[in-house]
């Protein structure tokens, strides 16, 4: 595998997590109000994504992946409803740790790498087309 | 871009010029690599982003024979060489301009720029190399 075809390859491997992140960002957005269905259970608990480098044995370079998908540990909101199905004695539901203003910054910063990523793919593209253009 | 070894089938690599933007065009290539994995590594906790040694003209004249022997792989189950597969050293970038709170340090606008130069150099190379089998054809009689 040539250096600019890896290329190819790495920035690929970049838009493949980016947009499982973009994924993981979409399901908290979704669930963001998503609550318990009756008194002691959990609401939607945030989902986080961690990323690491490793080596691709095919192409022998370091390749981004998903490291894995993990739970966000800080506490859920308490909010006073005692007219919904999961609110406890006292009247209060669990809602969801999740931020819709940090899911939009994550969003966006998801979003800025993937377009830098395809910006690589067609820079690749064109040094691939100048190399190929060599032979004409 | 796998480099032939030179002087193998027709002579170009003799004349100077043409081995040298062989070797220009394998480093600018291979720095590419490098700067795509600084840019798919962009959120990567802790990632330092890397850069190729900037070669001097001097020592690519002075030595012909850099480029390093790769392991040969003849069946698609075959590992590659680790070590092998990189020709130019590359070290970790010094300072950058912002660290993000994972430890990141890739700035993804300095990345894309650097890329963007490399493309621009890529196409000079090109371009020079074209040029010379267009004085090639010249001096072989097929030039219009």
């Amino acid at each position: 595998m040539g250096d600019i075809k890896s290329g190819l390859y790495i920035a690929g491997a970049g838009i493949k997590v980016q947009s499982e992140r973009l994924r993981v960002i979409a399901e908290n957005i979704a669930n963001s109000e998503t609550t318990a269905s009756k008194p002691g259970g959990t609401p939607y608990q945030r989902k986080t994504i961690h990323f690491k480098n490793e080596l691709d044995k095919e192409l022998g370079v370091n390749v981004v992946k998903v490291d894995k998908i993990g739970l966000d540990r800080s506490p859920f909101l308490k909010v006073y409803n005692p007219g919904h199905p999961a609110a406890d004695a006292e009247g209060y539901v669990l809602k969801p740790n999740v931020d819709p203003v940090v899911e939009s910054a994550d969003l966006k910063e998801a979003q800025r790498t993937y377009e830098a990523n395809l910006g690589v793919i067609e820079v690749t593209k064109s040094m691939l087309n100048r190399t190929l253009d060599l032979l004409r | 871009m796998q480099v032939a070894n030179s002087g193998e089938n027709m002579d170009f690599s003799g004349i100077n010029l043409f081995g040298l933007v062989k070797k220009r065009m394998a480093y600018l290539s291979e720095r590419h690599a490098v700067l795509s994995k600084n840019i798919a590594n962009a959120d990567t906790p802790g990632y330092k982003p890397m850069d190729l040694k900037p070669v001097d003209f001097r020592s690519m004249v002075a030595s012909e024979s850099s480029l390093k022997t790769n392991l040969e792989t003849t069946n698609p189950g075959h590992i590659k060489g680790l070590s092998g597969n990189n020709r130019f050293s590359s070290q970790k970038q010094g300072t950058t301009f912002e660290v993000k709170p994972s430890g990141n340090q890739v700035v993804v606008e300095e990345q894309m720029m650097k890329i963007a130069e490399n493309n621009i150099d890529y196409q000079t190379a090109t371009g020079i190399y074209k040029k010379m089998t267009e004085i090639m054809r010249v001096a072989i009689g097929g030039g219009r």
